[in-house]
């Protein structure tokens, strides 16, 4: 079944073809997830990073991966058969180099990842929700302001389900 | 660090002034020239490869958790401003 969403606007990074190291958003340890780590992850499979490119310059990224998302309790036995866990994509990095924060970038991006994620999970099983480990308190604002929920035993864990990224990604 | 058999090789070149270097350091550690390169590059090694080995799970409490399956295909309502950033996508000037 092919994709019936739009292609994302981001592109795979590839340290390659991608001037990456003078990207600076801010903050150091996303600088050097994207400078020094993104291309390792990938080849570890732990994570695949997605680029905007303008003027052969990386100007925002986010990166992939496969998670799960557990109940910190067994189910009791009038839920038996309810899952202990499910599914879930991981967005582990997100950022946006200075001179083009606060163009709205930021939520694009994010629409981008979203659409990523929707696209693949077309035509088959998939995950069911997306997390985010918001790094401060502005990432947490950020991604309230975007539809992510916190968890209430750590604000900073913070979810979508994935109907709620497919009604973004479909205007539904 | 787990104890191992050393029984692989890696050979490798270095500078003069770099091998001077390295064995004055395995003096000063009190340890031989291969066994101070190896600990060095493993301890090297097992840090970059845990920092890039991300979370695999994240545990909420029961309650959230019950909840979310709950209302797991039913879609939350969507912001107007998430329409924006929906339709900005498509504006951005990139490569």
């Amino acid at each position: 079944m092919s994709p019936s969403l739009p292609s994302p606007r981001s592109v795979a990074y590839n340290s390659t073809i991608h001037e990456v190291n003078s990207f600076d958003c801010g903050n150091e340890s996303l600088n050097t997830w994207l400078i020094r780590d993104a291309h390792h992850a990938r080849l570890m499979g732990t994570a695949n990073t997605y680029v905007f490119v303008k003027d052969s310059q990386v100007i925002a990224y986010y990166s992939l991966s496969a998670h799960q998302l557990q109940s910190d309790e067994l189910p009791n036995q009038l839920a038996h058969g309810a899952p202990l866990a499910i599914p879930a994509y991981l967005i582990g990095k997100l950022a946006v180099t200075k001179e083009v924060q606060n163009q709205m970038i930021g939520g694009s991006l994010l629409i981008d990842a979203l659409l990523r994620l929707c696209r693949a999970s077309e035509g088959g099983p998939s995950a069911r929700i997306i997390t985010v480990d918001a790094i401060d308190a502005a990432a947490i604002n950020f991604y309230r302001k975007n539809q992510f929920v916190s968890s209430p035993a750590d604000q900073k864990q913070m979810f979508m389900k994935m109907s709620t990224a497919r009604r973004i990604v479909t205007k539904g | 660090m787990a104890t191992t058999t050393a029984s692989s090789e890696i050979t490798f070149r270095v500078s003069l002034e770099d091998k001077e270097l390295i064995k004055l350091a395995a003096e000063i550690a009190n340890s031989s020239v291969s066994d101070y390169i190896r600990s060095l590059a493993v301890q090297r090694a097992m840090e970059l490869v845990s920092h890039l080995r991300l979370r695999e799970v994240t545990v909420i409490p029961a309650a959230q958790f019950n909840a979310l399956m709950a209302s797991i295909d039913e879609p939350d309502e969507i912001a107007p401003h998430m329409r924006s950033a929906y339709d900005n996508l498509w504006k951005l000037e990139l490569d």
